[in-house]
């Protein structure tokens, strides 16, 4: 048994929103932080508007073997939209931290099915049944990204507000993973909405 | 940040790389110079990092038009001295075998490494194929990494140990290595082996003399004897731990056992773990050396029985009485893939007790939401294609479930899910035709429809196509042109004027490939003028012979790239009725309902294709140009 520790993250999202570029910019920003990773997820253009989970371990002063964790084993879950929350709710260990933007896009199924959109509440509402109310943050990630410029950004505001609560990495080591990642004007954008997330529940 | 490029950053700079951004580093590394490959998930992004980060680099990355052309270019440079690798899908090694057969009876010189990746889950393929029976089979050695950083150094070992013997390696992978990002530390960079000399040597490259092959057979096997000498040279294959609990694994698989080991306390003086990292020929001297004195062994492996049974019979075969335990007994599943959950309870049964103990309290209870099969993209061509062509048979006079609709591998094969259950079959690439065929000249009485991409057309329709026209069967194909092979990324296809590392390439045109062939009837029509195709439809059905439209239309990811939105649509609430029409014709993932039971259209992903407003009874739905 080696020292350290493993910190399990999942990302779940509707493919196309951003999920797996916050998956590998907290894989770059783990290595740049001298520590191991491994992330598992699911690639491939048939994955837009299709469900998108993926996992990410870092090792703290421990290297991370397998690329997935069990159910009951995420410290924190990062939801892009609010059915694929539910849908991954049960990784999250009884101490875990869910953190959630709090956007719907109902799927086609949903649609098809005659069922409106006001189904968003209903499941926040149940989400907050089911964890501990103190364990779930509610972040209005797409539209603070909208508001620097662009709702691409999303996902860079959870990595701000996981990165403030988890303390996993230094900013300056974040700052230099996004900007490894995009160029020009996305890098901005980026960075921007990485700091303002990071600064979000000191705001509020 | 060129310290962060994959392919250029100075040996000994510690990467998050993805497994297949490892290999292509590999590449780099041991001097390939020719890649070629056909896009296919878990393996694309190989290519597809060399063309992101290499463009400027000496090393020839194309595409070919499909698995086995891809192995063929490979085997030929590799004949001249080149280096080389290959790159595919598990059911592109399928595509591939028949040359793959015959290069182990040739040899190589310039090493030769393909790389097939297989799926289990599975995750994004029609089967879940073990393709490590493709070694034992084709008679080659075979690598398998575990973590990303082994892909990286198996490519660079492969091609040595591949001119060492002679023969090609196949480097076997799976998606959660191929799809894993993980800490990379990457080696000196070796300038491309090129083309030396290709000497003429029939005995050895023609395999039509029997004579000459029954020798080559006995040369191939006899090359064999020394791949064993060669894993030990090149530190492939471990044993860590020790004790008479032994654990048998390789590939992925280690992760699980590396995983559950490490959480046990000084586990390596209870259990040994047997890491095989040469499947083919199974390292015999390494497997006894390292077997003996275990009582219990457990064989951890995804899909298939293949080390069980190796392991197996090399126990009976020198009379050694152990236990082993794995699939045929029903301690690992056959089929999934594994997970450290699996394992730890595999290991458990063999020791007799629980070898972790049950972490942290209960899991979060779940509750159930609506499923989200991925469906086309907004804007999509292939949507209106396929509504296009069951409104045309409609429009014939035929009922939507009296005409099969013959479906084929790439996105449009989405068509089968709601609203429009579209395909009726999906199997391998090209069957479309051939299967539509097959149910005609079996005897079906009624019109048939056979629907095929662009790419997959070049890749394996050709020749179906060839057959229809020659057996003059009455066939309606559907020839969807998005031009690029969309599911897997956006590759390139042979229809291409420059290929994605920059090379002018000679477009093929494949309405003169249709009109060459000879089809009796032929139509191009572009998908969003849908009252023409519904007509040309419904003309085409019910004319005699092999008749072709082509539905040309470029994929709606690739036109919003290069042209970007230049429209929206949005839904009227005051004159929208709440009717679904629009919903449920189109099925389109932009489209949903909103609070007020009204149709909404999410900005962020309509891209403008207005065929929503066309459908709508109410006239609820209207254009917006960017400034209003």
């Amino acid at each position: 048994m080696s020292e350290g520790r493993v910190v399990n993250i999942l990302i779940s999202s509707v493919g196309g929103q951003g999920g797996l570029t916050l998956s590998r910019i907290i894989a770059v920003s783990a290595v740049a932080s001298g520590y191991y990773v491994r992330t598992g997820e699911t690639l491939g253009m048939a994955q837009r508007f299709g469900s998108v989970v993926s996992y990410v371990r870092v090792g703290i002063g421990k290297k991370v073997y397998s690329p997935l964790f069990d159910l009951n084993e995420a410290h924190y879950i990062v939801c892009m939209e609010v059915i694929e929350c539910a849908r991954t709710l049960k990784y999250l260990r009884d101490d875990g931290v869910l953190i959630l933007d709090d956007v719907i896009k109902p799927p086609t199924s949903m649609s098809l099915a005659g069922k409106n959109s006001s189904l968003k509440e209903q499941v926040i509402k149940q989400i907050r049944e089911v964890v501990k109310p103190e364990r779930v943050v509610v972040v209005p990630a797409r539209d603070i990204a909208s508001g620097l410029g662009s709702s691409r950004g999303a996902n860079m505001v959870l990595f701000g507000v996981l990165n403030r609560i988890s303390g996993l990495f230094d900013n300056g080591k974040v700052e230099e993973a996004i900007s490894s990642f995009f160029e020009g004007r996305a890098r901005e954008l980026s960075l921007r909405a990485y700091r303002e997330g990071y600064k979000y529940l000191d705001k509020r | 940040m060129s310290d962060l490029n994959p392919l250029k950053a100075p040996p000994g700079t510690r990467l998050a790389l993805m497994g297949n951004e490892a290999i292509a580093r590999g590449v780099v590394e041991s001097g390939i110079y020719v890649v070629t490959g056909y896009p296919g998930t878990p393996s694309s992004e190989v290519l597809m990092t060399i063309h992101e980060y290499g463009r400027d680099l000496d090393i020839y990355a194309e595409w070919a038009v499909n698995e086995r052309v891809a192995f063929e270019v490979a085997l030929g440079a590799s004949l001249g001295g080149a280096r080389s690798l290959v790159t595919m899908k598990g059911p592109g090694i399928n595509v591939a075998s028949d040359p793959i057969l015959s290069a182990a009876y040739s040899g190589i010189n310039g090493g030769l490494t393909i790389l097939v990746a297989d799926d289990p889950g599975p995750i994004t393929t029609q089967t879940e194929q073990d393709s490590r029976w493709y070694a034992k089979l084709s008679k080659l050695p075979m690598l398998s990494p575990s973590s990303p950083q082994e892909a990286k150094d198996f490519t660079v070992i492969s091609q040595l140990f591949s001119e060492d013997i002679m023969l090609p390696v196949i480097l076997r992978t799976t998606t959660r290595v191929n799809h894993a990002v993980s800490e990379v530390v990457t080696g000196e960079a070796s300038p491309p082996r090129k083309y030396r000399e290709f000497r003429k040597d029939p005995p050895r490259y023609v395999r039509a003399g029997m004579a000459w092959n029954l020798e080559r057979h006995k040369w191939l096997n006899n090359q064999l004897k020394i791949a064993e000498d060669l894993a030990r040279k090149y530190g492939l294959n471990k044993v860590l731990g020790e004790g008479s609990v032994c654990v048998v694994v390789e590939g992925v698989s280690y992760n699980y056992v590396a995983e559950v080991l490490d959480r046990v306390e000084s586990w390596e003086r209870k259990i040994k773990v047997i890491k095989v990292d040469m499947l083919y020929p199974i390292p015999r001297n390494f497997l006894l050396n390292s077997l003996s004195g275990c009582g219990k062994v457990l064989i951890v492996e995804e899909l298939d029985p293949y080390l069980e049974e190796s392991v197996k019979a090399l126990l009976q075969e020198q009379d050694l009485r152990v236990e082993v335990f794995g699939k045929l007994n029903g301690y690992l599943p056959l089929e999934g893939e594994l997970n450290t959950r699996v394992v730890s309870q595999a290991i458990s049964r063999v020791l007799g007790y629980d070898i972790v103990k049950s972490s942290h309290g209960e899991a979060v209870k779940g509750f159930d939401v609506p499923s989200r099969p991925p469906p086309l993209c907004p804007g999509c061509p292939h949507r209106n294609s396929y509504i296009a062509l069951l409104l045309g048979i409609a429009k014939a006079g035929y009922k939507r479930d009296e005409i099969p609709i013959f479906g084929d591998i790439g996105c449009y094969a989405l068509s089968v899910n709601p609203p429009l259950n579209a395909i009726w079959t999906e199997h391998s690439m090209g069957a479309s035709i051939s299967m539509a065929m097959g149910l005609k000249v079996g005897g079906f009485s009624k019109p048939v429809v056979a629907t095929i991409g662009d790419s997959t057309f070049f890749h394996a329709g050709l020749q179906p196509l060839i057959e229809a026209v020659n057996k003059r069967v009455d066939l309606l194909v559907l020839v969807l042109d998005n031009s690029v092979v969309a599911m897997t990324g956006h590759q390139s296809t042979p229809a291409w004027e420059v290929t994605e590392s920059g090379r002018a390439a000679k477009p093929v045109d494949i309405v003169e490939l249709l009109k060459s062939i000879g089809v009796d009837n032929l139509a191009v029509v572009d998908p969003f003028k849908i009252d023409e195709m519904i007509s040309k439809v419904s003309e085409f059905i019910k004319k005699p012979g092999v008749n072709v439209i082509v539905a040309k239309a470029p994929c709606a990811l690739l036109k919003v790239r290069r042209e970007g939105v230049r429209s929206r649509y949005t839904v009227l609430s005051d004159k929208c009725v709440s009717c679904l029409a629009c919903v449920r014709l189109t099925g389109c993932p932009a489209l949903y309902i909103g609070d007020d039971n009204k149709v909404k259209i999410s900005l962020d992903d309509c891209v403008g294709c207005g065929l929503c407003a066309r459908y709508c009874p109410y006239k609820a739905i209207v254009e917006v140009k960017p400034h209003e």
